[in-house]
């Protein structure tokens, strides 16, 4: 910044180094004839903006065409009879078990939702859900929340909003997205990796996918369990508990359903084995007597050992093992059939 | 609102349709240039603005007074440098100041002091500066004192250049401000080009390079090897640079944009082959600003109580510890500002490296030495940065070459077109102030540019000048 002489340093800024009064004109006929054509600043960012929502369009995978904030309200919208084996459960299940992993005969569709509850009417929509022929299953992955009673259902709050939603879904489902997602950041790190597949990484730190078949691939860069089970722990000392009801309901509504002809499959959905203990140790479930008592109502129940798949969070699998997960249970699906 | 937020694009979309309208006429041109920058500043928290408008009103009433009681001038001076020294002081380092004297004296000092409540409000030191300079230059009878307060307020707040320079005098802006300004198809031209390579330099290289760079400076000095932290070293030179060369060029794209010019801010600061030339084009407004405010009112190179070869020295280390004291309140900044006296210092007892076979190696001497400071700029404390030194310098740290930080895609990606704009910007004759012409290719790397900015930008997010 100083130096040691006057010279250079005391000296104002040489000519053509950006002082305000140097701007030369341009040479005759070259630039100053190019202006005359028009006014490219405003053909710029006319040009920037129109190609920027071509790039919107073009990233719109149609694999990923479920924007997250319609995403719950599109599977509510699914169509009676639209699936031979639905996927049910909370958030744990649809970032932990993808459709895809299924095999293509079965049209397999993911109807888990935020904090979702087996009460009657979520079990009866997944009852809906299924064609009336073919493998008609539903798969459950089991938690302890699923028999905490919950303001936040998110499958009833996704039924709210779609009741209260003023503008037609199509429209909606069309521009918000355009709106939502076209200017999310590539992720530049997924992309230019020899693996890389065209996800957005919507955080820095957070990847997640929206399938349309209902499953979300999620990530984070960094895995940071403590602080999930801490939180969850918190919850649990507030008072929050298994309802006692809601487990005995859901297994009447299991040997309705195995009685009525649907195959029903069960597991304990994986977590981090500190999730697991702090649950075993705080909601309130009987997990043997569940599976004793699905067992008697004719469902499945399928062994996972505990430790084999990775959760980001502590509670929701990281995508790798979500992909694992799904195989293992489209595998023993088919070997039980 | 930052220049990189969806508010910072609504907001210019209404300027850009004002302006066209108002810029004939002086007093609404006036008022429409400080409303929007009173927005502008405001969006961050409107009590700010009361800072803003009280530091300003300081310096625009005690240059109208210099005018009015000529033999009061040096008191009306003293009094002005108080009081925006004043309010600097307490915003920006009081609580540093407290703590580090009461940490020295063996007193705790609690967390919940009314210290602890200072918030600093953004971009301070800069409008202090540049409201600074005009009281002076009023009192060096450099410049006519204004009677309006809307084009004193024009200005000061004007806001491309309010939170993150660069540090425009009054002598440069108010006199343009009078007039409508050279609002026409060349300059919007040029603005825009300008403009797009500043968001390309902050969004795409400096913001996905702030990750790693953090991630790599959370690293223990003692498990990592002397190749990681010149590594990191290097990376936070360029994303530095180009958050900081990137808002400058946003600040002067936008300024052009509108009719007005502003002094370049940077010219190629790595290239220096000594550290004297690397601040002829580092922040150049700040350090002319050190120049004419402080180093040559202290003597210069001229006066001082030692002649000969390091005459001066003394007004030399001043000057760069305050202009380390100015980046913020944290030895760590003392520390940097005095390396880069000690390295001059060092400059002017050597023989200069003229001959073009040294010039490589003058380069190389001023780059590494520009990097190991700024492992001080960037360390938390004295203590880390004096850790980092340890394994950089020395043959034991040095002898250890793993990685411990991953050199993600995006941050090669953002080294890659940090080096090709320099070769470009060389090859483009280095100026960027000068209009340019729109051509076919120019077009399609401006409008590439901006959408890169916004597609590839990286998680990087506030300009890291704002805190200063």
């Amino acid at each position: 910044m100083v130096s040691s002489s006057t010279s250079n340093f005391e000296r104002p800024p040489a000519p053509g180094h950006g002082h305000p009064t140097d701007q030369t004109p341009l040479a005759p006929g070259s630039e100053s004839a190019t202006f005359d054509r028009g006014d490219w600043c405003m053909w710029a960012l006319v040009s920037a903006a129109v190609l920027a929502a071509l790039i919107g369009f073009v990233r719109t995978d149609p694999r990923f065409a479920v924007e997250q904030p319609l995403y719950f309200e599109t599977k509510v919208r699914w169509a009676d009879g639209s699936a031979d084996v639905v996927l049910a459960g909370n958030s744990r299940v649809y970032r932990g078990l993808a459709p895809s992993e299924f095999p293509p005969a079965w049209r397999t569709l993911n109807f888990g939702f935020s904090s979702a509850t087996f009460d009657e009417a979520y079990l009866a929509r997944c009852e809906a859900l299924l064609a009336p022929a073919g493998q008609r299953t539903i798969v459950f992955g089991v938690t302890a929340l699923n028999f905490v009673n919950s303001p936040d259902d998110g499958f009833d709050v996704a039924l709210r909003d779609a009741a209260r939603a003023k503008l037609p879904f199509a429209l909606r489902r069309t521009f918000g997205s355009m709106q939502r997602e076209w200017f999310q950041p590539v992720a530049l790190d997924l992309l230019l990796r020899p693996s890389g597949t065209s996800r957005r990484a919507l955080r820095e730190d957070y990847v997640e996918v929206f399938h349309a078949d209902g499953f979300v691939g999620s990530d984070y860069r960094t895995h940071e369990v403590a602080r999930a089970v801490e939180s969850y722990r918190a919850e649990y000392e507030k008072g929050k508990r298994v309802d006692p009801a809601l487990v005995a309901g859901f297994v009447r509504r299991v040997a309705e359903l195995s009685a009525g002809g649907v195959r029903v499959v069960a597991f304990r959905m994986p977590a981090c084995p500190e999730m697991d203990a702090m649950e075993d140790a705080l909601a309130g479930l009987d997990w043997a007597a569940l599976e004793r008592d699905l067992r008697a109502a004719g469902a499945t129940w399928l062994p996972l050992p505990a430790g084999d798949f990775v959760s980001y969070d502590g509670s929701h699998l990281a995508e790798p093992s979500a992909i694992e997960l799904s195989r293992r249970v489209a595998g023993a699906i088919g070997r039980r059939r | 609102m930052t220049f990189n937020s969806l508010e910072f694009i609504l907001f210019m979309l209404a300027f850009m349709a004002l302006w066209p309208n108002v810029r004939e006429r002086t007093q609404p041109r006036l008022f429409a240039i400080t409303l929007f920058s009173f927005v502008f500043y405001g969006w961050w928290d409107w009590r700010f603005l009361i800072l803003l408008i009280v530091s300003g009103l300081i310096d625009y009433l005690a240059a109208l007074g210099m005018e009015r009681w000529p033999s009061r001038r040096r008191w009306l001076l003293a009094l002005s440098m108080a009081g925006n020294l004043g309010i600097l002081a307490f915003f920006k380092y009081a609580r540093w100041a407290v703590t580090e004297a009461a940490v020295a004296l063996g007193f705790d000092v609690p967390a919940d002091t009314w210290l602890h409540a200072i918030v600093l409000p953004v971009g301070i030191s800069f409008y202090t500066f540049q409201s600074m300079s005009y009281t002076i230059d009023v009192y060096r009878h450099e410049l006519k004192a204004t009677r309006s307060v809307v084009h004193f307020f024009a200005y000061l707040s004007m806001f491309p250049q309010l939170v993150a320079g660069p540090i425009v005098r009054a002598a440069d802006l108010l006199p343009q401000l009078e007039g409508p300004g050279q609002f026409n198809r060349q300059n919007r031209w040029t603005g825009l080009e300008r403009t797009a390579l500043g968001f390309l330099k902050k969004c795409v290289i400096a913001d996905n390079l702030a990750p790693i760079v953090n991630a790599g400076f959370a690293i223990d000095p003692s498990a990592s090897g002397g190749l990681h932290w010149w590594l990191m070293a290097f990376l936070f030179a360029i994303q530095i640079y180009c958050d900081f060369s990137g808002y400058s060029d946003i600040a002067i794209g936008t300024a052009q944009w509108m009719g007005y010019s502003f002094r370049d801010n940077f010219r190629h600061p790595y290239l220096a082959t000594s550290f004297r030339e690397f601040w002829t084009r580092w922040h150049i407004s700040l350090s002319t600003w050190f120049r004419d405010y402080v180093y040559i009112p202290l003597g210069g190179s001229r006066r001082g109580p030692i002649r000969g070869p390091i005459s001066g020295t003394a007004n030399l280390w001043i000057t760069m510890l305050a202009s380390g004291l100015w980046h913020g309140a944290n030895c760590t900044f003392l520390v940097w500002g005095g390396l880069h006296a000690a390295y001059l210092t060092i400059e002017r007892l050597l023989p200069p490296m003229k001959a073009p076979a040294l010039r490589p190696l003058a380069w190389l001497v001023t780059f590494a030495g520009v990097l190991w400071a700024w492992v001080f700029f960037r360390a938390d404390s004295v203590a880390q940065a004096w850790a980092i030194s340890g394994r950089m310098l020395t043959p034991s740290g040095l002898a250890r070459t793993d990685l411990p930080i991953e050199l993600a895609p995006s941050g090669m990606l953002a080294v890659g077109l940090f080096i090709g704009l320099e070769l470009a910007s060389l090859l483009d004759r280095g100026s960027t102030a000068r209009l340019v012409p729109a051509t076919p290719w120019r077009f399609g790397l401006v409008v590439l540019a901006l959408v890169a900015s916004l597609f590839l930008r990286g998680p990087g997010g506030e300009f890291i000048y704002f805190q200063f």
